[in-house]
């Protein structure tokens, strides 16, 4: 084949249809001679000649079309070949400096992998969150109570309302959530579960896998107990088989038919702490918690006029909520805005976009840097007769080559990130479990960094063949050392490179700062020693207040007579968890205010101050405090509700001031010191109420605050008193209340874990920039480092004048990168605790890091340049 | 002068140019001309078909095209058999030979009376 093609290109060239023609031409000649041969005279001959030929015209269009189809054929192996010429060598280059395509490799796929990972997780959280049909127009309802800034949910008076005659939206649903039991199968586990409406499967768009959903029997309290299983439970529980239909679940001991299978994506509208494997039917009054409202807007309605409408239905018809007569507000909350660590996640993004910007900032130096280092090879190329524009075609599919080679690397990259962020996540951050790979931002990133890529891997070829052949093998080319413009841009990459890393530093910095101080916030009590066991009690098996009020007494005893344990105490919650929470009118003997006021609640036993070590001023509850309505209160609720008076002794009670009678009053004997309530921080204005452990409240959900001698593990032996006295019980969880505290501010420590990792990921890019720039400068200066060293400077002299020339590129860097950083923290304010955006100490680290960090990166060419034989650097090779 | 007497299917065409080419490498004319001369006439080449089949079996690899000299000092595009023309041309050789001798046995064979 190669042989003909040689012979195709020698002799046919772009000529078909000359040649052709030639060659009919001969053709009719010798027909025409031969006719001449026999007589006639030559017009004549010719006449007969082509007479003979007869239909020459498509003779030669046939000839043609064949002509013009192996020309393309020749053509295109010819392009194929050299293709492949072109990807050998490649391959063979880039092989023969393993180190720096190892480099330039995992640069690339670094940095697409981490910004695509992160821009997924941004985008599975907060943007498009549900995968719901029409899910940007799905919206959360709630009323705002205006003054205290709650939020509640709509009561089911406006939600039929609504539902029967809104026209903004498409449909809605009500649902609940809570957590049950699952026995019988191995081990008690707990569950999420929700309880929907039959129509709830169908508001998700998303079908169900198996079987149906619920019917009006089992919608009635009494009615059949059904349950629509998750797929994730019936592949791990019942293996995925077809006939789970009809099986039976021990839900809370009760069992329940299974009816149906749910799609592995339906899930709840805002994330709960653990994912939904149980979807109930909603039965009337069968919802522990109150239920919430989602509704889908119907296409083309803005948040604005939907919610004009309802709150002119609820108008018109004359619904208003119970608890208060003054106005409220609804509020229309998207699924992603609720998510909690928004900022965080935001700043994140802003983050690795800023090291991916590092990331093909430091290839492109990369390339161009090995552009220069083979100007050699190429010069004796070109010397060889290679064109010039072969040799750049050649150079851009090593650039492409490496490029492709990346981008495969960086899919790689993302997709374990991805998983990463999934499976490292802090337990608080639900919504990061959902993150899956978003195609997206993986496209976005790998054309990004393809074009980064091949774009300045074009620029070195460019330059490269610039250079006379003469100057690039003399090897001496202009004492200033290299392509002017090469070098100016290598440069501005560094200073570049030196600036977003120094950015990032910053950030990392401050956080790191932020956490440290979240860490060390004074909790208003002992915590060291203190355990906290939270303990459910199924209804079920205690019904009766008494079997609770029992339960309680036991634990306490049996957990008190433990060798290690010191003190044991009962609560409906432990800080940092809340007891409870309530919206009430408040009264008190000097007057009352109308509006509901947003207080906390948690009811204790006597001991609970004394166990936590919390002060406490005036007393604490005794024997007879339930009957005489004693209450507790926390500072913020004194301050609020009797400022500048001292609070014990004052009485209060709850209601709108509606009551006649002088019944329901309550006395406030302690005033105790604010707890943190949801977060590592004390709240001040959060108003706390303790009252005595009232057995008709009917708390199933008891907390244990346990204080144990140092170095005693109490986890065990707590477990076992709980199994004793109850063995179907699920073991219940103990933790340190240190170890609650810190994983309430799981978020922002996560943040500050990735971010300091892209910092630390850009500062090592940064390096080997710098590094590659000071190492090109001192090999095209040796000849005036060994004039230097002749005429008597010293290899420190020399040492000096290399790192100065470092050093000034990242100081210019660095104080870019700084200014920047003032301006970008403004951005990241609600994320920072305790430092301000312009934190010194920040700075200054981040200051003496990089710099550190650079003068490392001229070591090596520096003592390069310090053992330069002044005789060899002047012969010039 | 004859006229084009029988129309040619093309594959023959394409086993004669491959056998006159065995002989001795020439150019188009060459091959028609040897082919009228071997039959007397009887076969005449249409050039319309001639030039055609000769670049399709170029495009084929079965022959390759080179421009030389003639005796008469003319241009012309010489043609060559390849290897792989050389083994086609035994492989059709065959086949005609096969076909030629069955068809012929066809027109020969009269029935046996019962």
């Amino acid at each position: 084949m190669n042989a003909s093609w040689r012979r195709y290109l020698r002799f046919w060239g772009a000529r078909v249809e000359e040649d052709i023609d030639d060659e009919l031409a001969f053709h009719l000649e010798m027909r025409a001679r031969e006719y001449m041969d026999r007589g006639m005279n030559e017009r004549d001959a010719n006449a007969a000649a082509m007479r003979r030929v007869g239909d020459i015209a498509r003779a030669r269009a046939t000839c043609r079309t064949i002509g013009h189809r192996r020309q393309r054929r020749m053509h295109r192996a010819q392009t194929l070949d050299a293709l492949v010429q072109d990807l050998r060598y490649a391959l063979r280059t880039l092989s023969r400096q393993r180190g720096w395509t190892a480099v330039a490799l995992l640069t690339m796929a670094l940095g697409i992998g981490a910004s695509t990972a992160v821009f997924s997780a941004v985008n599975s959280t907060i943007l498009n969150p549900l995968p719901y049909a029409g899910a940007r127009r799905v919206a959360m309802i709630w009323r705002v109570d205006p003054k205290s800034k709650v939020m509640i949910t709509p009561d089911l008076e406006m939600f039929s309302a609504w539902e029967k005659e809104s026209r903004a939206i498409e449909a809605m649903e009500r649902y609940g959530t809570e957590e049950v039991t699952v026995t019988g199968r191995g081990e008690a586990a707990k569950l999420g579960a929700a309880r929907i409406r039959p129509t709830f499967p169908a508001f998700t768009g998303l079908p169900l896998l198996r079987g149906r959903t619920f019917v009006r029997e089992e919608l009635v309290p009494g009615g059949r107990q059904v349950a629509l299983i998750s797929e994730r439970l019936w592949r791990q529980q019942f293996g995925g088989a077809d006939d789970v239909l009809g099986q039976r679940l021990m839900l809370n001991d009760k069992p329940v038919t299974i009816i149906g299978v749910a799609a592995g994506r339906m899930r709840l509208p805002m994330p709960s702490a653990l994912p939904t494997d149980v979807w109930l039917p909603l039965v009337k009054d069968s919802l522990v918690f109150g239920d919430l409202t989602v509704a889908r807007l119907k296409p083309g309605v803005t948040d604005s006029a939907a919610r004009r409408e309802i709150l002119d239905i609820i108008k018109r018809n004359n619904l208003t909520p119970k608890l208060s007569r003054s106005r409220f507000e609804l509020q229309l909350v998207r699924p992603g805005d609720v998510v909690s660590f928004k900022t965080s996640l935001y700043l994140l993004a802003g983050a690795v976009a800023l090291l991916l910007l590092v990331a093909c900032a430091n290839v492109a130096h990369l390339l161009l840097a090995r552009g220069a280092t083979r100007e050699r090879e190429i010069a004796i190329r070109t010397a060889l007769g290679a064109g010039r524009v072969r040799i750049a075609r050649q150079l851009l599919t090593e650039s492409a080559l490496l490029a492709v080679a990346g981008c495969v690397g960086g899919v790689l990259f993302a997709y374990a990130g991805v998983r990463a962020l999934a499976l490292l996540r802090p337990a608080s951050l639900v919504a990061l479990a959902f993150t899956s790979l978003d195609s997206r931002a993986l496209v976005g990133a790998v054309v990004m960094s393809a074009l980064a890529g091949i774009a300045f891997g074009f620029t070195a070829a460019f330059h490269a063949i610039r250079r006379t052949t003469a100057d690039s093998l003399r090897g001496t080319a202009t004492s200033g050392g290299g392509a002017p413009a090469t070098h100016r841009l290598r440069s501005l990459l560094v200073i570049t490179e030196m600036a977003l890393s120094a950015m990032l530093l910053v950030g990392a910095a401050l956080l790191v700062r932020s956490v440290h101080n979240l860490q060390n916030i004074d909790p208003g009590f002992d915590t060291a020693n203190l355990y906290s066991m939270n303990v459910q009690l199924p209804r079920n098996r205690y019904p009766a207040d008494a079997d609770r009020r029992r339960f309680m007494e036991q634990v306490m005893r049996e957990a008190g007579a433990i060798p290690g344990v010191v003190a044991v105490t009962a609560a409906g919650a432990t800080p940092p968890g809340i007891g409870g929470f309530m919206m009430s009118a408040l009264e008190t003997r000097a007057g009352m205010d109308p509006a509901p006021q947003a207080m906390m609640m948690n009811f204790i036993t006597p001991n609970y101050f004394s166990t936590l070590r919390l002060r406490l001023e005036g007393r604490t509850f005794d024997e007879g405090s339930l009957e005489r309505n004693d209450v507790i209160v926390n500072r913020a609720f004194a301050r609020k509700h009797w400022p500048g008076q001292p609070a014990v002794g004052q009485q209060m009670r709850f209601g709108d001031g509606r009551q006649k009678s002088d019944e329901g009053w309550m006395t406030v004997i302690g005033v105790a010191d604010e707890v943190p309530t949801g977060g590592a921080m004390r709240e001040p204005d959060q108003p706390l109420i303790y009252q005595p452990m009232d057995p008709r409240a009917g708390l199933s959900r008891i907390s244990f605050a346990v204080r144990v001698k140092p170095g005693f593990d109490p986890v065990a032996p707590l477990r076992n008193v709980v199994k004793t006295l109850d063995d179907r019980m699920i073991p219940p969880a103990v933790t340190t209340v240190d170890a609650d505290l810190a994983s309430s501010i799981a978020s922002q420590r996560f943040t500050m874990m990735l971010l300091a990792v892209f910092a630390t990921l850009a500062v090592v890019l940064s390096a080997i920039g710098l590094y590659g720039v000071i190492s090109y400068v001192v090999t095209q200066r040796t000849r005036e480092i060994g004039i230097r060293i002749a005429l008597g400077a010293t290899p420190r002299n020399v040492a000096r004048a290399v790192v100065s020339r470092g050093l000034v590129l990242s100081t210019i860097g660095l104080a870019l990168g700084l200014v920047a950083a003032v301006w970008g923290t403004r951005v990241i304010k609600s994320t920072l605790y305790g430092v301000t955006g312009t934190d010194p100490v920040s700075y200054v680290a981040t200051a003496l890091t990089l710099l550190a960090v650079s003068i490392l990166a001229c070591v090596v060419p520096m003592r390069r340049a310090m053992r330069v034989d002044p005789v060899i650097a002047m012969r010039g090779e | 002068m004859s006229e084009p007497a029988i129309d040619f299917l093309k594959g023959t065409l394409d086993l004669m140019i491959l056998k006159t080419l065995s002989w001795a490498p020439t150019h188009g004319y060459g091959i028609a001309r040897w082919i009228e001369q071997c039959t007397d006439d009887t076969l005449s080449v249409e050039e319309g078909s001639l030039y055609p089949a000769l670049h399709r079996l170029e495009e084929r690899g079965l022959i390759l095209a080179e421009w030389g000299i003639t005796e008469h000092n003319r241009r012309a595009k010489f043609y060559r058999l390849t290897v792989a023309g050389k083994k086609q041309l035994r492989t059709s050789h065959e086949y005609w030979a096969r076909f030629a001798g069955a068809v012929t046995r066809v027109l020969e064979t009269a029935p046996t009376t019962a």
